[in-house]
């Protein structure tokens, strides 16, 4: 094994759990979210020996990964292979920490159903905690639209969770 | 919801999520390796076609000597980079070569620790702080501390600006069956973006879209901002101070527990606006 299997491999191992998370925020299931982060460390390995620093590493790869999502879902691609991907995972996740079963598979059900663009944003600013101009240059867009894009998401989930379930759908902060 | 119920709502969801086994490093190796052959092999067809592409080409060319371009790129089917170019290491990036804003060990986790000891010895005896309460499937405590990074900041962006939560669950001392509430304190330290508002309550509106009417209240000759609980708002008060050296100190409550646990909440706030307000005022929440 060379320098830079040894590395990826350890790399891999470092951060794949992490990335697979984002991935499944952005498309709602598991073993898509596997594919997403088996693309994103591909292209990773192939761009190694241009990225020496670890931050550089972790911004590409979910630059990638996020990139990657987006492409498949205007491709269509991703409408057709998700045969599995409203089942599984929402029933295993029937759990919210701290509002009910049914708040947290309604949050996740409502963020499946917003739009790719608009969900790739509330993840990238929220759940990634990235800024508005990080989150500018993963989607390779203005701040402007960064901003419009996280407001109308949030307004869509609004309708979304008004329109299914939540009336007292209120989070609190627990990081 | 707001921004803040959203990002809480994403890490409580994945907190309780039942993830599959952690991905095979060796599989995901060998996966790239194959693709870095197939590559390998893709551009030097690539580069055998480019020749046959080039002289075509230029026998074209020679047939439009008015020089308009030709779309060679299309003739060659393009190669699908799903636009990654080479990374902008200009970016911001985490400090210390943390994988995520939060320092969890470090000088700066204990500055936060040091928040959530204020806080604590801050507190009036009519309120006991519950340390073991925890969030439903996570587990993690609700009392406790965070250090984040927020941004670099000064001359060549080489200062590092950190913002410092602390969390208190809460119940009253005289009834500790009556439910819980909690209290939160988060400083910010100058040369956080964050916090760059000079009127106190622009500054606690902006605590967690607080969104509830602001009143200022003059304590011990001080201007404090304190917000009461709006339509959409979680916290019932937010209370800001800001010095002049633009350290800016929250104290924010609600009369909810901020947990799943059957303890049930308040039924009033645990402490008046004015006790948030003096809070506030603590010098010792000023983290330098």
């Amino acid at each position: 094994m060379t320098d830079r299997d040894t590395a990826f491999a350890d790399y891999f191992a470092a951060r794949s759990d992490a990335m697979r998370r984002t991935a499944y925020l952005l498309c709602g299931d598991w073993h898509r979210a596997e594919d997403l982060v088996q693309v994103a460390f591909t292209k990773l390995y192939l761009a190694w020996k241009r990225i020496a620093q670890r931050e550089a590493m972790d911004a590409y790869a979910r630059q990638t990964l996020v990139r990657t999502f987006l492409s498949e879902r205007r491709l269509g691609w991703f409408r057709k292979e998700n045969v599995a991907g409203e089942h599984a995972d929402t029933v295993l996740n029937t759990a919210i920490p701290g509002h009910g079963p049914e708040d947290r598979m309604v949050l996740q059900e409502a963020l499946k159903r917003v739009p790719p663009g608009q969900r790739a944003v509330l993840v990238l600013r929220y759940w990634e905690d990235m800024s508005v101009d990080q989150t500018a240059q993963v989607l390779k867009c203005s701040t402007g639209t960064v901003k419009s894009q996280a407001a109308r998401g949030l307004q869509t989930l609004r309708d979304l969770l008004t329109d299914q379930m939540t009336p007292t759908f209120d989070r609190k902060r627990t990081r | 919801m707001n921004e803040q119920e959203l990002r809480d709502g994403l890490r409580d969801t994945m907190a309780a999520s039942s993830p599959p086994p952690s991905m095979n490093p060796t599989e995901a190796l060998d996966t790239a390796k194959r693709a870095h052959k197939r590559r390998r092999a893709t551009w030097a067809g690539l580069g055998a076609g480019a020749t046959v592409v080039a002289l075509a080409a230029g026998t074209v060319f020679a047939l439009t000597p008015s020089g308009e371009s030709l779309p060679i790129d299309a003739a060659t089917g393009g190669v699908p980079t799903h636009g990654n170019g080479p990374v902008d290491t200009t970016k911001t990036t985490w400090p210390n070569n943390q994988p995520d804003r939060t320092q969890h060990n470090g000088p700066q986790a204990d500055k936060a620790a040091g928040v959530l000891a204020t806080l604590k010895a801050a507190l009036p005896d009519t309120l006991k702080v519950d340390e073991n309460l925890t969030h439903q499937g996570s587990g993690n405590k609700v009392t406790m501390s965070q250090a984040q990074f927020a941004n670099y900041y000064g001359p060549g962006n080489q200062q590092q600006a950190w913002e410092y939560a602390a969390v208190v669950s809460l119940t009253r001392a005289a009834a500790p069956n009556g439910g819980h509430g909690h209290v939160i304190v988060q400083v910010n330290p100058p040369g956080n973006e964050g916090s760059s508002s000079t009127d106190v309550c622009t500054l606690a509106s902006a605590f967690w879209s607080s969104e509830g009417p602001c009143q200022t209240r003059v304590v011990q000759g001080k201007t404090v901002g304190v917000t009461t609980k709006g339509e959409r708002a979680s916290l019932d008060n937010v209370a800001a101070y800001r010095y002049e050296d633009g350290t800016v100190v929250w104290v924010a409550q609600s009369k909810d527990a901020s947990s799943s646990q059957s303890t049930g909440s308040m039924s009033q706030p645990p402490l008046t606006a004015d006790q948030l307000a003096q809070l506030a005022l603590n010098p010792a929440f000023k983290v330098k």
